[in-house]
């Protein structure tokens, strides 16, 4: 007996949505302002996703800026190191010294970075049309959408996958019933040492990206076979 | 990234900087849930795996082949050649490296060290490894061969020649030797004479100038090849008591080499140790010699010596040590009259540390061995003990007299065991064939050998039995679990899992097919050239014997060290590297039992 695929999983849309995702899809290419990203619209490499984590000024996604960018390719149970990207951007304002606290960038170490257009036309030629993967993804796409708006008129179209929301659903489909509503520890160094996976020296975007990579890998082949009670 | 490969694990910790980075290049993360089949026949391997958490298991059939854990690589050899060597199963959760077969094609081609240790070839990975350790250490001595050694030009001179003129050559030419040519005599011949033989020339009575330097001569020469290992060399001379040997290349003698210009290249060490055991007079200055023996062998360790030479230095060290005991405990006409012979490893040669002195006598038929006799032998078993060579656990010995015995007796014997075997008898009989004679009359001992290999030529049955044996230490659970159970102190018995299946199941071959050696190595290369043993095979299994001794004798001198008594083989103690060959080698053997399954029809017992 097989379980329905998790709906976290991204199922391919079913029948009665496409018309109107592919009217949506035109729509938003005539909106794009620069043609040449039209192949984020094309329809994505079979079991392929791209993971992706930021680095900032602060912890502000309104006001704060990128100023480095790690994205690492995952294709079926593998995650492509090899086919890694590692950005570093330069900011035009201050990085906060709490920021640097966490990743250890100053300002100078980021001097020679990329001119922030650059670096977001390398990282979405990069992604392509994949989905992505990323632990607390929210904060680091409304970074990228902030960044690229003025250059395309449009965010990144492609379908989002939340690391913390796999493993919370993963978790709450081992408890047992009376345990559902228990507060699950989303934090990602107990996320990491829950499944068994690695760590590494965190706060380097390429290295984050890595992590959530494995542990996207993990949770979708957790995900995707039957529930076990006993993990 | 990903920083945090482990680039200290072999075999990556041969790279440069830049091959590391093209590693980091190259390299994906691969997950497998418990079950999955990473690698399998008929599949094209296009990565290398190496194992950051988890165990995967190489099966053949339904067969255990060998586990991996974690910093283990596998499948270097099918990249190579293209064809996977069996299935590699997830058998728990495993996360791995994937290396693109390009980046290891590349390191291959840039970094040979790397690419032999890659290969589960084992003779590539050992010799990387002399060659690694010379790179830390210092040119490894005794690694060199007789060529780089100074080969000394050699003047020839007519054995008509007087020796006054020689004399006078010597102090022109400041050599100390010539090179006599001997036509006169049928075929014509060659010997030497060097400085030693001008006493000899002025006791001789003769005046000097009417007396040739052919008559002086020496024509038992002594020859090594320029492509010979110094080691050997040395070995040789301390075998023929000379102090020089002519160096023969292509039937075309090139020069000379001294004992000295040699220990100017080894430690002058076995030489000296090698006076000492011929000038003792009393126990008490052997006792001195047998301890210098094991100082020797750990220096000669550490400073990268094949395993190969250090045993056969050992072996003939202790011969000497042997004899000498012999000759000082014995008087002249036991001595002369009968055979002394060591058994077991000692008797093969693969002897490095000392462990039990198995050894035994023989006397001519028809002498009456003196009265004392048991005493006599107490004694010698007593000096041994006290050098450091402890007492046979099985009692095998010559102070028991079930092993000193008149050849006839030993005959009488020997046929006992063959004819009514018992576990006990034939344990005996296979530590008998090993023996090697080290005084006396070695043609008393080759004729009780006979006596075996006529009896068991052509009884299969009896053939079986004895090749049976190797089975004698099988473990109910495989060792290969406990390669992995890192953490947990199993010891694992080197000598049980691996050196005795793969030194009896040779012994056994060796005896049905007549071959009369009687170390491991010569019976393994005479059975390869017999083509009774696969080529391939013969080879992995000298370097799987060669790794099993190095193994030993590593752990044995730690165990030395810590003032400990020398014992199993602790495996979370093993680097990574020497987990991988030991599991190589033991596989090895584990081909070779499956051979011998075949040959010997164990399956029928």
């Amino acid at each position: 007996m097989t379980q329905p695929r998790s709906s976290l999983l991204l199922a391919p849309p079913p029948l009665w949505q496409r018309p109107w995702l592919s009217l949506k899809r035109e729509w938003m290419l005539y909106h794009l302002g620069d043609q040449r990203f039209r192949f984020m619209y094309d329809p994505p490499p079979d079991d392929e996703w791209v993971s992706v984590d930021c680095e900032t000024t602060g912890l502000n996604p309104r006001t704060d800026q990128i100023i480095s960018i790690g994205a690492v390719r995952i294709k079926g149970h593998r995650v492509m190191t090899s086919e890694r990207l590692s950005l570093l951007v330069k900011p035009d304002k201050a990085i906060s010294a709490e920021a640097v606290k966490i990743h250890g960038l100053r300002e100078r170490d980021v001097a020679n970075g990329l001119e922030p257009d650059e670096a977001m036309r390398q990282l979405l030629h990069f992604i392509g049309s994949r989905p992505l993967v990323g632990y607390y993804l929210e904060f680091d796409v409304a970074l990228i959408n902030r960044a690229i708006f003025p250059m395309l008129g449009v965010f990144l179209p492609q379908p989002k996958v939340e690391i913390s929301a796999l493993y919370y659903g993963w978790k709450q489909r081992n408890l047992r019933v009376y345990e559902h509503g228990a507060s699950i520890d989303l934090r990602l160094a107990t996320l990491m040492s829950d499944l068994q996976l690695p760590t590494r020296h965190a706060h380097d975007a390429v290295n984050d990206a890595i992590m959530a990579a494995l542990a996207f890998v993990k949770l979708r082949r957790l995900l995707e076979t039957p529930s076990d009670k006993a993990v | 990234m990903p920083s945090a490969f482990n680039f200290n694990s072999s075999p990556f910790d041969c790279l440069t900087s830049d091959e590391r980075q093209l590693v980091r290049d190259n390299i994906d993360i691969a997950y497998f849930r418990e079950g999955d089949v990473i690698l399998e026949p008929g599949v094209a391997p296009t990565h290398l795996f190496v194992v950051i958490k988890g165990v995967v298991r190489q099966m053949d059939g339904d067969e255990l082949v060998v586990t991996y854990g974690p910093e283990d690589s596998f499948d270097g050899r099918a990249l190579v050649s293209g064809k996977v060597s069996g299935r590699f199963v997830a058998a728990e959760e495993v996360l791995a490296y994937e290396l693109k077969r390009e980046a290891v094609n590349e390191l291959i081609s840039s970094n040979a060290t790397f690419g032999a240790l890659l290969f589960a070839d084992l003779s590539n990975k050992l010799s990387a490894l002399s060659q690694r350790g010379s790179q830390h250490e210092m040119q490894s001595i005794t690694l060199a061969r007789v060529q780089q050694a100074t080969v000394r030009p050699v003047r020839e001179v007519d054995a008509t020649l007087d020796i006054v003129s020689v004399a006078r050559l010597f102090q022109t030419q400041r050599i100390n030797h010539v090179l006599v040519r001997d036509a006169a005599s049928d075929p014509p011949r060659l010997g030497l004479f060097s400085t030693t033989g001008l006493q000899a020339a002025i006791l001789h009575g003769t005046p000097l100038d009417r007396l040739t330097v052919g008559e002086l001569a020496t024509y038992q020469l002594v020859s090594v090849r320029p492509e010979d290992y110094l080691f050997d060399a040395l070995a040789t001379m301390i075998r023929h008591r000379v102090r020089r040997v002519v160096v023969v290349q292509e039937q075309r003698i090139s020069g000379t080499l001294d004992q000295l210009d040699l220990l100017g290249f080894l430690s002058n060490h076995s030489y000296l140790i090698t006076r000492q055991i011929q000038d003792a007079e009393d126990l008490s200055t052997l006792k001195e010699a047998a301890q210098q023996i094991t100082d020797l062998i750990a220096l000669l360790h550490r400073g990268g010596t094949q395993v190969r030479m250090i045993a056969r230095l050992v072996q003939e060290l202790n011969a000497q040590l042997f004899e000498r005991t012999w000759q000082l405990v014995a008087p002249h006409a036991l001595v002369a009259n009968s055979c002394l012979f060591v058994m077991g490893s000692e008797g093969r040669g693969e002897q490095l540390l000392k462990t039990d002195q198995d050894n035994g006598l023989v006397w001519r038929d028809g002498y009456e061995p003196p009265a004392n006799l048991a005493e006599i032998c107490q004694r010698f078993s007593d000096a041994l003990t006290d050098f450091g060579y402890p007492e046979c656990p099985g009692r095998i010995m010559i102070s028991n007299p079930e092993w000193r015995q008149s050849a006839g007796d030993f005959g009488q014997t020997v046929r006992r065991w063959l004819l009514m075997p018992s576990a006990e008898s034939l344990m005996a009989l296979a530590i008998f064939i090993d023996a090697h004679a080290v005084c006396g009359d070695a043609n008393l001992l080759e004729g009780v050998r006979d006596e075996v290999f006529n009896l068991l030529m052509d009884n299969d049955a009896l053939m079986a039995r004895f090749a049976g044996s190797i089975n004698a230490f099988d473990m109910a659970s495989g060792w290969w679990n406990r390669l992995l159970s890192l953490g947990d102190d199993n010891l694992l018995d080197l000598k049980k899992a691996g050196t005795f299946p793969l030194v009896h199941g040779v012994r056994s071959l060796a005896l049905a097919h007549r071959i009369n050696a009687t170390s491991t190595v010569a019976r393994i290369e005479a059975l390869a050239v017999a083509e009774r043993l696969p080529a391939d095979l013969a080879g992995e299994l000298l370097d799987s014997l060669h790794f099993f001794m190095g193994l030993k004798l590593k752990v044995g001198l730690a165990a030395l060290a810590r003032g400990e008594k020398p014992g199993g083989i602790a495996m979370d103690q093993l680097s990574s590297l020497d987990r991988d060959l030991l599991k190589d080698a033991l596989g090895v053997v584990k081909r070779f039992k499956n051979m011998l399954y075949q040959r010997f029809r164990l399956d029928m017992l």
